[in-house]
């Protein structure tokens, strides 16, 4: 998720938040009578507004700004599509070089499965706080060396890189433990 | 890489780039076949630790929902405004239930229950993301979560001799594990194997990770 999207969220999260606790705080007020004496809630001018010619329009506008507020915050929520090409060094206005990222994170998933103890890889190319970062998943067995894995990514990661030339990309590997590990064959 | 990625020029590059591509690829691991890195010119750059966002996220989207019911609530009634619509205005309709309302004991216990959940929302929203891995030592950024970690030792655990099972905690940088083993055995060497075991492990986190191993008999 976005930096910038999850800023909103906490902007958003903050306003709802103070605007219920001030009503809660306004109703304790108002039942101990501190500072709030009166003794019943009166509409009756905001009932004359209602009545009054501008406040449709003004409604209305109201309504569609935070109908498109509210959708553009849902839209921003739905998960990311990853980076389909990256181009490569050495391209000109002659012709281009690009990488079909599907294509290249499959290529090193393949290459980090053949590791004894790793299960299944899974990678994609996305943007991730403004960095391009070629993410990979990689379920391993419960029995492996931590150790043995750290160098296995290292091992892919390097071969990536410099295949691609890019010094802006960046790695990263987020290793999971299934709760039990792949049954074995029974030898009889 | 045993596949290699396929290239495709974009505009009019060469057919044998792809070709050149794989074969630079295989030089390199065949070249350096143990070795952390490739021999390229390009240093591996670890991506950023992830953190957690789910609550942060959740209450994107709430607001998200509260903004468009809103909205839809201002719309319907222009629309009965304008004659559209044949139906009461919703506005009006809340208004009328609210004018006259007096203080009692049931508004405050609504208002008190209004409030606290505006205290959780502000809470929530003002809390830092939290690290949910730690990172294995490594240039690429490898990363491992905590409850995975637990999984991974408590295997290792459970794999030495005399061991019935094991229960691991990992807590911030604080690893406690609990092994239960079978009558008999010698609980003491089980213990300083079971430190061995968690020690090696732990050996590849970036940050040192506090063991911490009791031993109980099975009964």
């Amino acid at each position: 998720m976005r930096g910038r999207t999850l800023l909103v969220d906490r902007v958003l999260g903050v306003l709802i938040g103070l605007i219920l606790l001030a009503a809660g705080a306004a109703a304790w007020l108002w039942y101990f009578s501190f500072g709030l004496t009166f003794d019943t809630i009166s509409a009756s001018a905001l009932r004359r507004q209602l009545d009054s010619a501008w406040w449709p329009w003004a409604l209305g506008a109201v309504g569609v700004v935070l109908i498109v507020l509210g959708l553009r915050r849902l839209v921003a929520h739905l998960p990311q599509r990853g980076v389909h090409a990256l181009r490569l060094p050495g391209s000109r206005d002659s012709g281009g070089l690009t990488v079909v990222s599907g294509a290249l994170t499959t290529a090193a998933s393949d290459q980090l499965e053949e590791v004894a103890g790793v299960r299944s890889v899974r990678g994609q190319v996305r943007l991730d706080r403004r960095e391009l970062v070629l993410d990979f998943v990689a379920t391993v067995e419960p029995s492996v060396e931590l150790r043995d894995i750290a160098r296995a990514c290292d091992a892919v990661a390097g071969e990536a890189a410099g295949m691609l030339g890019r010094s802006d990309l960046s790695f990263r590997f987020d290793v999971r433990v299934p709760r039990r590990a792949r049954a074995l064959p029974r030898v009889a | 890489m045993t596949s290699s990625p396929e290239t495709s020029s974009a505009e009019s590059s060469s057919p044998e780039t792809s070709s050149a591509d794989t074969r630079s690829l295989e030089a390199s691991s065949e070249a350096h076949p143990g070795r952390h890195r490739a021999s390229s010119s390009v240093p591996v750059r670890a991506a950023r630790t992830p953190v957690t966002a789910r609550a942060l996220a959740g209450l994107g989207l709430l607001g998200g929902l509260v903004l468009v019911g809103l909205g839809t609530v201002a719309v319907h009634d222009v629309l009965v405004t304008v004659g559209a619509l044949d139906r009461p205005r919703w506005i009006d309709w809340t208004v009328q239930r609210v004018d006259g309302w007096r203080v009692s004991p049931a508004l405050l216990t609504v208002a008190t229950v209004i409030g606290l959940v505006g205290l959780l929302l502000l809470l929530l929203a003002l809390r830092p993301r939290r690290k949910r891995s730690l990172r294995l030592d490594a240039e690429a950024g490898v990363y491992l979560r905590r409850r995975h970690l637990a999984r991974l030792v408590a295997a290792g655990v459970e794999k030495l001799d005399g061991v019935d099972s094991a229960d691991v905690a990992v807590k911030g940088r604080r690893v406690s594990v609990r092994a239960r083993v079978l009558p008999g055995v010698d609980a003491d060497g089980v213990r300083s194997a079971a430190e061995t075991t968690v020690r090696e492990q732990l050996e590849a986190t970036t940050r040192p990770v506090r063991p911490r191993v009791r031993v109980e008999r099975r009964r």
